[in-house]
């Protein structure tokens, strides 16, 4: 008689990781945006942990601070507006998003890029008071 | 598998030795009694039939699971910028795929330069 349970088991497993990964990728997905301001000194805000590292390694920067953020669902419906007079349009879903960054009625940057997972896109140069800012973006579960 | 019963009945239909031979022939009698076994019984077709199913199961399993797992969405793939346009206020602009010093962790940057001081 063949003992079927490690069988069973495995299917059972294999199902629910099919049921928790598919839908995931099927459905929206939610994208973070974080206006940075960026700096020299030593600080960097927690909420930038992330991408500290890779920042600080190819940056002329060594403090980050967070000015703003949002989270939005993909596709967005509306522009996204951070600090004081950004404006962060989006159009797309994350393979194919089409990115504009307006200050006031001035569009600043249009770009497209493919967005995977932890790997974030960073638009900067923005220079302001104490600092330059620059937005992150990545995608977040 | 031996049937240690079988063996034993058969054994004991064996006459029983009543004098002591030369070792040589003690060691043939008793090679030639060890040698009675059963054979194997024939495995039932059901046994084989559930067999394969289980291995087709199994195997479908784990390509179900390798096709879940390694698919192209879910590779590791770094962000890339397809497209860039800055407005008339940038002097100059440029895209960089960067690498955390470790390794671990990949991006993309889009610079521009030129823009006035902003008040954020």
């Amino acid at each position: 008689m063949i003992n079927r349970s490690p069988l069973l088991i495995l299917m059972a497993a294999i199902l629910f990781a099919a049921l928790a990964v598919l839908p995931a990728r099927a459905g929206s997905e939610s994208l973070s945006i974080r206006l940075v301001r960026a700096s020299q000194g030593t600080e960097i805000d927690p909420a930038l942990q992330d991408v500290a590292a890779l920042m600080r390694g190819n940056l002329a920067f060594s403090s980050f601070k967070l000015v703003d953020s949002a989270t939005v669902t993909l596709p967005a419906s509306e522009p996204v507006k951070l600090g004081k007079n950004f404006k962060v349009a989006l159009s797309g879903p994350a393979n194919n998003l089409d990115i504009t960054v307006s200050r006031g009625t001035v569009k600043l940057i249009q770009t497209r890029a493919v967005l995977h997972g932890r790997s974030p896109l960073v638009l900067g140069g923005i220079p302001a008071r104490d600092g330059t800012l620059l937005f992150v973006l990545n995608l977040v579960k | 598998m031996t049937d240690w019963t079988t063996l034993q009945q058969e054994l004991k239909k064996q006459a029983p030795r009543t004098s002591a031979g030369s070792p040589e022939a003690f060691w043939q009698d008793f090679s030639a009694r060890a040698r009675l076994t059963v054979q194997e019984p024939a495995p039932q077709p059901h046994h084989s039939r559930s067999a394969l199913w289980t291995s087709l199961a199994m195997a479908g399993a784990v390509a179900l699971l390798t096709l879940i797992l390694w698919s192209p969405s879910a590779a590791a793939e770094a962000t890339r910028v397809t497209s860039l346009e800055v407005g008339p206020s940038c002097t100059g602009s440029m895209i960089l795929n960067v690498v955390s010093k470790d390794g671990r962790n990949t991006g993309a940057v889009v610079w521009v330069s030129g823009l006035e001081e902003t008040y954020d």
